[in-house]
């Protein structure tokens, strides 16, 4: 262990600066829906060219720690995920805010984000070549195995009726298929559209379900005062805390494996994550979905342990663990390194580097994060005939900005004005856009499941048969399915 | 006062000047990049971009527009004016739409402006199999067929491709399980899950160098310099030898009715960012084989690479639609 | 709960659903769904039968609670058709000019403020927006083929 490359960010003044205003900046973007992290770390890529490598990556790594934080902030105070990982931090962040209590949820989730955002650098500085190991042992069938765990949140995202909820999720899955398909490039849903190939991006579904229909939904509300938040208290009582200590472990622990699969990403992790706090919390104070506390701190320690995941195999094995770290090793090559395997070995100081960095980021994201509370949670207090247009705005400008596609804005117009009118009839956004999410990896690693075994189903099911990870998959699936049946709850 | 025919009048006289008496560029220029952000395409954009935009004295915005294997991104630089302001940084892809059967444009509707490098093929097969050629690879898929599995990236992908080569080489039919992109490829091949793949030697080198993949052979007349250890294909089937030199390539184009001061301006721009030693050392670190031509020497190049891959795909029956519907000569 | 009762249009919604069903099982019938387990079809088959069956269901028992509120307000309305018109405005006057009016009008509509008071709002957004996105970003915003 090198410690002084650890803590190199901490003593130089140039790295020390960069990995805060990164981590500054990254929560701004990550609160404007349609502003991404992999878009912003691109961006960075071409601006930063010409610096010395450290700095570059210093601020890469605060915006990619700030950015997956900061997209709970709308979330909590709009109800619009700012990107795809804060989709389950809406659904009781939201209640919550709409309590008046956007400064304790904010606060929650901030202390949440860093416990998972330690937790993700812990496993990466103490497990990560462990780690990276078993990652590339899941084969597509796995995937598939987790994209089915995954889906059986339909149940928890429904509201009250399975039906709709299973719709919107046949919904969801058919909008993810929609273009060319990956396997065979025969067009899919396109009749004939060239602009169709390239499918419907999920974040324009995710804005327009949740945003414009949201902001919409607000209006036909008679006009009432706008909620009054207690911003009195943003850090939350240490008795709070450590009642919810152990599910925040659990949590980033689900964030570390997610992040780390090169497959799948902070999304499905913190997807995961709201489902396992459903699933494992007895009795939480307010019912999950209108309030729960235990709603945001699972995904959000998620979320965040899932970037130090997804510099694992980045970093040991030069494969990237999402969208994210795939531009981080395109930065390291066109810097001049040999992003892969040997640059663990050869460039040992870069991995402790990067885990002083993360480190840093972190504590950036904590007094930041704290910070900034109490004046973002005002956002809640602006006046609906003021905040409803601007919301709309920004959601216009965040879809066009996806990939400069005003046919994107109209899919999103679309999509919001289809979501207000569902929502009078008992639909929920939630299901839709898991849906869109899962729908094409499950898609992907069944067919290719399939096709492995020479498309024989039941020879793919003898070669799960052998595997240690399919097996725990599978058995994960049965007991959730038949404890909720047990609960007298239907399936999930 | 501004009536219509004064506004027309001015517009008349603002295209009525010639093209260049301003310095061109005029404003920002846009450069759509057809893959995803990490991509290979990506990667050679960024760059390279930067030394170009000193050699031009303006600046080029980036954008990322993926899907469709490309389509999406020429379909727009397409629909785009003619004005060179407007560049498509792309791979091999739109090459191969019309016989895919995806879209009708393709790069003799564009101007090359560079095109850049090209990558070379090389198969790769996972530590545990016991193959160290590829006469002994071949002899196992014979041995065992419907056991042996190769990586792909779908249709058209350089595994693609090579695969359609081997089936016309030697007799042999494989498995191909198609991933997201050749790095998934590549990380399905160490867990095991397929057995062996051919990829672009950028994307393997360094996993090939640190032992996590086995070559078995490079897809190439000759040993390339960044692999010289690994036996050319032709080694053990010189049939290969009448398809290559074949690979990926990386390039920059502008519509083809671009005018000719404006193409003069971006080829002169790009051949000078393209020779900066600092990219020149990049291209060769990554194993890719530096071209930087333009004009006619490049529509030769992608007429050639065009006739030979289509003619592949369609002999190995993957072709949607047969080249001699576009007119695509036989190589 | 609250007292269950059906909204009007409830039957001819899922009658809507089952047809969307319909061409999502069409278009997996199409890619040979049923051709082999890894068809291209496959899975827009499973999941238009999944919507199909969900529909049904939906179809046989409509009810659920509903709020008393009207459905779509004069200012929902309003406020969608301005959307839509600010979208369609987009590409011609391009996004600055464009937004500006949105904003200033529905802050106006919705009576937020004051006309003076909505366009000072409007500018200050539009200028953020333009800060954040063009610059920042990089994202080249529409800027009218009308000026061309």
């Amino acid at each position: 262990m090198t410690p002084e490359h650890v803590l190199m960010s901490w003593l130089d003044p140039v790295l020390f600066a960069a990995t805060a205003l990164g981590t500054l900046a990254g929560i701004w973007i990550g609160a404007i829906p349609g502003l991404s992290v992999t878009m912003a770390v691109s961006i960075l890529v071409s601006f930063t060219f010409a610096w010395p490598l450290e700095p570059a990556l210093a601020l890469m790594a605060g915006v990619f720690t700030g950015g997956v934080y900061g997209g709970s902030r709308s979330a909590i105070l709009l109800n619009i995920p700012g990107g795809p990982a804060a989709i389950a931090t809406a659904l009781d962040g939201y209640p919550m805010a709409q309590r008046g209590e956007a400064g304790a949820a904010i606060g929650l989730t901030t202390l949440a984000s860093f416990l998972g955002g330690l937790i993700g650098v812990a496993a990466l500085a103490l497990g990560a070549p462990a780690i990276a190991e078993v990652a590339i042992l899941f084969a597509p069938r796995d995937y598939l195995l987790l994209a089915v765990l995954g889906l059986l949140l339909v149940g928890s995202l429904s509201g009250e009726s399975l039906a709709k909820g299973l719709f919107a999720a046949g919904l969801g899955v058919t909008l993810g298929l929609v273009g060319l398909d990956p396997m065979t490039a025969e067009p899919r849903f396109t009749y004939g559209s060239v602009e169709l190939l390239g499918g419907i991006p999920y974040i324009a579904a995710m804005i327009g379900f949740f945003g414009v229909a949201e902001a919409l939904s607000q209006l036909r509300l008679p006009d009432a005062e706008p909620i009054r938040q207690r911003i009195g208290r943003i850090v939350p009582p240490c008795a709070t805390l450590l009642r919810h200590l152990p599910l925040a472990l659990r949590s980033s622990g689900i964030g570390v494996v997610i992040g780390a699969l090169p497959g799948t990403g902070g999304d499905i992790a913190a997807l995961m994550a709201y489902d396992h706090a459903r699933r494992s919390t007895r009795a939480p104070a307010h019912p999950f979905g209108s309030g729960a506390e235990e709603g945001v701190i699972a995904p959000e320690a998620a979320n965040n342990a899932a970037v130090g995941g997804a510099y694992v195999p980045m970093l040991t094995l030069g494969i990237p663990g999402d969208a994210v770290t795939a531009v981080l090793i395109g930065a390291l090559f066109v810097h001049g390194l040999k992003p892969g395997p040997m640059l663990m070995i050869e460039t040992p100081h870069l991995f402790w580097f990067t885990v002083g960095n993360l480190l840093l980021a972190n504590l950036a994201l904590l007094a930041f994060g704290l910070a900034g509370a109490r004046a973002f949670a005002r956002i809640a207090e602006v006046p609906r005939a003021v905040l409803v247009p601007l919301i709309l705005v920004l959601c216009v400008v965040g879809t066009f900005a996806i990939r400069n596609s005003l046919t994107d804005v109209w899919w999103m117009l679309g999509f919001g004005i289809t979501g207000y009118g569902l929502r009078l009839y008992g639909f929920q956004p939630g299901p839709i856009i898991l849906g869109m999410i899962l729908g094409p990896l499950m898609d992907a690693s069944w067919r290719r499941t399939v096709i492995a075994a020479g498309d024989d189903v039941l020879a793919a099911a003898i070669e799960a048969a052998g595997s240690t990870i399919s097996l725990i998959l599978v058995a994960a699936i049965v007991l959730i399915v038949l404890r909720s049946f047990s609960r007298g709850k239907g399936p999930a | 006062m501004l009536t219509r025919r004064t506004l027309g009048a001015l517009a008349a006289a603002a295209l009525a000047r010639p093209a260049l008496a301003q310095p061109w560029p005029p404003r920002d220029l846009t450069g759509i990049i057809m893959w995803g952000a990490g991509g290979a395409t990506d990667v050679v954009a960024r760059a390279l971009t930067p030394h170009v935009e000193a050699a031009l004295g303006a600046k080029i915005v980036l954008q990322n527009r993926p899907g469709g294997v490309g389509a999406i991104a020429t379909q727009a630089v397409h629909a785009a004016p003619a004005d060179g302001l407007t560049l498509l940084y792309g791979a091999e892809n739109p090459q191969l739409h019309k016989v895919l059967g995806l879209a009708q444009i393709d790069y003799a509707d564009f101007f090359p402006v560079n095109v850049i490098a090209r990558g070379v093929g090389v198969i790769v097969a996972n530590t545990s199999k016991p193959w160290t050629s590829l006469k002994a690879l071949v002899d196992d898929i014979t041995a065992n067929p419907g056991r042996v599995r190769m990586g792909a990236t779908g249709p058209g992908g350089l595994p693609h491709v090579i695969g359609a080569m081997l089936n016309a080489v030697t007799p042999v039919r494989v498995i191909a399980v198609p991933f997201d992109g050749e790095g998934p490829g590549l990380t399905a091949l160490q867990g095991g899950h397929v057995d062996f793949m051919p990829v672009g030697v950028a994307a393997a080198a360094e996993h090939i160098r640190a032992g996590r993949v086995k070559p078995i052979a490079v897809v190439n007349p000759e040993p390339v310099p960044t692999l010289p250890e690994v036996a050319p294909v032709t080694a053990d089937f010189p049939g290969f030898a009448r398809y290559l030199p074949w690979g990926p390539f990386y390039g920059v184009w502008v519509k083809r009715d671009t005018p000719a001061p404006v193409r003069a301006r971006l080829v002169e721009a790009f051949r000078t960012g393209a020779a900066n030693p600092a990219f020149v050392e990049l291209m060769a670190r990554n194993g890719n084989i530096l071209m930087n031509i333009s004009g006619d020497e490049a529509d030769a190049f992608l007429k050639r690479w065009q006739s030979v891959t289509s003619w592949l795909l369609q002999e190995a029956g993957a072709a949607r639609r047969s080249p001699e519907e576009f007119g695509i000569p036989r190589p | 709960m609250a007292e269950r009762s059906v909204r009007p249009g409830e039957r001819l919604l899922a009658v809507l659903l089952l047809a969307a069903a319909a061409v999502v099982v069409a278009e997996g019938w199409r890619l040979d769904g049923l051709a082999s387990p890894s068809a291209s079809g496959a899975f827009p088959l499973l999941a238009g039968a999944v919507m199909a069956g969900s529909a049904a269901a939906i179809a046989l028992a409509p009810r659920f609670a509903a709020d008393a509120l009207p459905m779509l307000p004069a200012r929902v309305a309003a406020v969608m058709a301005l959307l839509v018109v600010f979208a369609a405005a987009m590409p011609l006057v391009g996004f600055h000019l464009a937004a500006f009016a949105f904003l200033a009008i529905t802050i106006r509509v919705l009576r937020g403020h004051g006309t003076l008071r909505a366009a000072l709002i409007a500018a200050l957004a539009v200028g953020a927006v333009h800060v954040v996105f063009r610059l920042a970003f990089t994202v080249l915003l529409p800027e009218g083929t009308l000026w061309r």
